[in-house]
């Protein structure tokens, strides 16, 4: 907590570092990564994610977004290649993750399954309480706090499954399709809301979406991969200010970063039989 | 708008009308489920009471309904007891293989060489027919009531270890996923997320087991139960089909379906209990 105060003060009050030139908090270098059955996920990869940023990872399905996911919340060794985490509190215990599937305990309330992370890092009933208390405040959910998973919409139980990931105020949070399967409006509104528990906990997120206009509102990077295997093609810095607002989704700034971003998307994809 | 007091009761008329008009919604829902099997009791019972007599049916092959209740009432204090010593050999049958069931099941799933090993055994055991290997358990065990406990363990036994090791299998990737990236430890992992999940599982387990418990228990009384005032169901039914006392054998035979019954019940309960609304929703939810 206090070395996380530490690295927020390093870049005062405003959260925009998306030119690249912040910390680094988490190295990917030529990383490789071959499944069990011989397939080719992810192809000498290197990227840096720094400290603060809102990176996205843009791609069609199959090519290996999910896998750098898993590999930077350790879940998946690279077979080739080394993941770095850099500076003393970068360590994986301060790394959170959001699925695509909100992933709720059904037996537990709102409450306990914000929780849980504390708990299972054995902080005190009192502790993870109000923690938990705070992080469901900060998604809007104070009067579902006693509320079974299963009584929810989908997109109150994303907002749990945020409020989980938050809960430890990790300094990287990463959101793999975290909105994929929310019908259109409830996904802009979380948008909208992440943005502002972005700036509000000053965390660093690596999203994972294969929406480009997902990826042009929220982030200040973005990187696009192509598949089979995996590779980063294109980095892009989004240069549009924050906070932004809906009026952002119509502007022509915006459309010109989405068209900029489809572009590489197809350049790299030529040649290839996706889908 | 209103003042307090009449705010008072307009909140309360409609609230009224509206539990009476559930209350009664309710025996509408119920009644036409209800009457029909009600009926066919009815008549199933006057046609068993009145039909055999002018049929020609002799008492010993199919007695009639105030036959067999006369003949509970004349044996009274001994039928009691039967019912008596067959509900607690059940019970404790029940209880004993579900705790040393589900706890063989955390410790097999603890270690997984173990659960390799073994899983494919507790299926293939929960498959034997009981009474194929009651007399075996006579031989090793004597007659009397630590047989009939034996058997009825057995019956249960393995059914739950298999239900239990399937259930705590059933965690989906992402939560494990999700438990894994928060560092939790082997035992968080299985107390905390693999043993809830396996709960459903467990509880339809033993819906199942609780009737075959009941089952269990007569077979061992067939096999090893003993007289003297101290035998069960099963023991009635031997001796009194022996005796050619058919209406005995039909009061122990329904008392054995009513403790079936009985037992099946409060499996239900408890597993209402031990599950609350979450899992019944959600597997309406999945429907």
């Amino acid at each position: 907590m206090a070395l996380l105060e530490v690295a927020q003060s390093q870049f005062g009050p405003d959260p925009v570092v998306g030119d690249g030139r912040g910390e680094v908090l988490v190295r990917l270098h030529r990383v490789a990564h071959t499944f069990g059955n011989g397939t080719r996920a992810l192809d000498d990869v290197s990227l840096d994610i720094r400290r603060g940023e809102f990176l996205s990872l843009v791609g069609p399905s199959g090519c290996g977004k999910s896998t750098i996911m898993r590999m930077i919340a350790g879940l998946t060794r690279p077979s080739e290649g080394e993941i770095r985490m850099v500076g003393a509190e970068g360590d994986r215990q301060d790394v959170s993750i959001v699925f695509q599937d909100a992933t709720l305990l059904p037996w537990r309330t709102v409450l306990a399954n914000v929780a849980l992370p504390l708990e299972l890092r054995h902080v005190s009933r009192r502790e993870r309480e109000a923690a938990a208390r705070a992080a469901i405040e900060l998604v809007g959910l104070r009067r579902q706090i006693r509320v079974l998973p299963r009584q929810l919409s989908g997109g109150m139980r994303m907002r749990v499954s945020i409020a989980r990931a938050l809960v430890s105020h990790p300094p990287l949070l990463l959101m793999d399709e975290p909105f994929g399967a929310l019908d259109e409006i409830t996904r802009q509104q979380l948008q909208n809301e992440l943005l502002r528990i972005w700036s509000q906990e000053r965390c660093t997120i690596v999203f994972v979406t294969h929406s480009v206009m997902e990826a042009v509102f929220l982030s200040t990077r973005i990187a696009v991969m192509t598949p089979s295997p995996g590779r980063i093609a294109d980095v892009f810095n989004v240069p549009i200010p924050y906070p932004r607002s809906d009026d952002l989704r119509t502007a022509p700034e915006f459309s010109s970063q989405v068209a900029a971003v489809s572009r590489s998307l197809h350049r790299n994809m030529a040649g290839e039989a996706s889908c | 708008m209103l003042s307090d007091s009449s705010t008072g009761t307009l909140v309360q008329t409609p609230e009224a009308r509206r539990r009476r008009f559930r209350g009664a919604s309710w025996t509408r829902a119920w009644w036409p489920s209800v009457w029909p099997p009600a009926l066919a009791f009815l008549v199933a019972v006057l046609a068993w009471q009145f039909l055999p007599g002018p049929m020609g049916l002799p008492v010993y092959i199919l007695p009639t309904p105030t036959a067999i209740w006369a003949t509970v009432v004349r044996h009274g204090p001994e039928f009691v007891s039967a019912i008596v010593l067959t509900s607690v050999t059940s019970f404790a049958g029940f209880a004993i293989s579900a705790v040393l069931g589900v706890f063989g099941a955390l410790v097999m799933a603890g270690w997984k060489p173990l659960e390799r090993t073994l899983y494919p055994y507790a299926i293939i055991l929960s498959t034997v027919p009981i009474i194929s290997i009651a007399p075996l358990v006579v031989i090793w065990f004597g007659t009397g009531t630590l047989s009939i406990l034996v058997i009825t363990f057995i019956v249960g036994f393995f059914p739950i270890v298999a239900n239990t090791l399937v259930g705590l299998q059933s965690a989906s990737s992402t939560s494990v996923d999700l438990f894994r990236v928060y560092h939790a430890s082997k035992l968080q992992m299985m107390l905390k997320l693999r043993f809830p999940t396996s709960l459903p599982f467990i509880m339809a387990a033993l819906k199942v087991t609780a009737t075959l418990a009941v089952i269990g228990t007569i077979v061992g009384e067939y096999v090893a139960g003993t007289g003297g005032g101290n035998g069960g169901l099963g023991y009635i039914v031997i001796v009194a089909s022996n005796r050619l006392e058919t209406a005995y054998v039909f009061a122990a035979a329904i008392a054995a379906a009513l403790l079936g019954i009985l037992f099946f019940a409060l499996a239900s309960l408890l597993s209402m209990r031990v599950l609350g609304s979450w899992h019944e929703s959600a597997m309406k939810a999945e429907q």
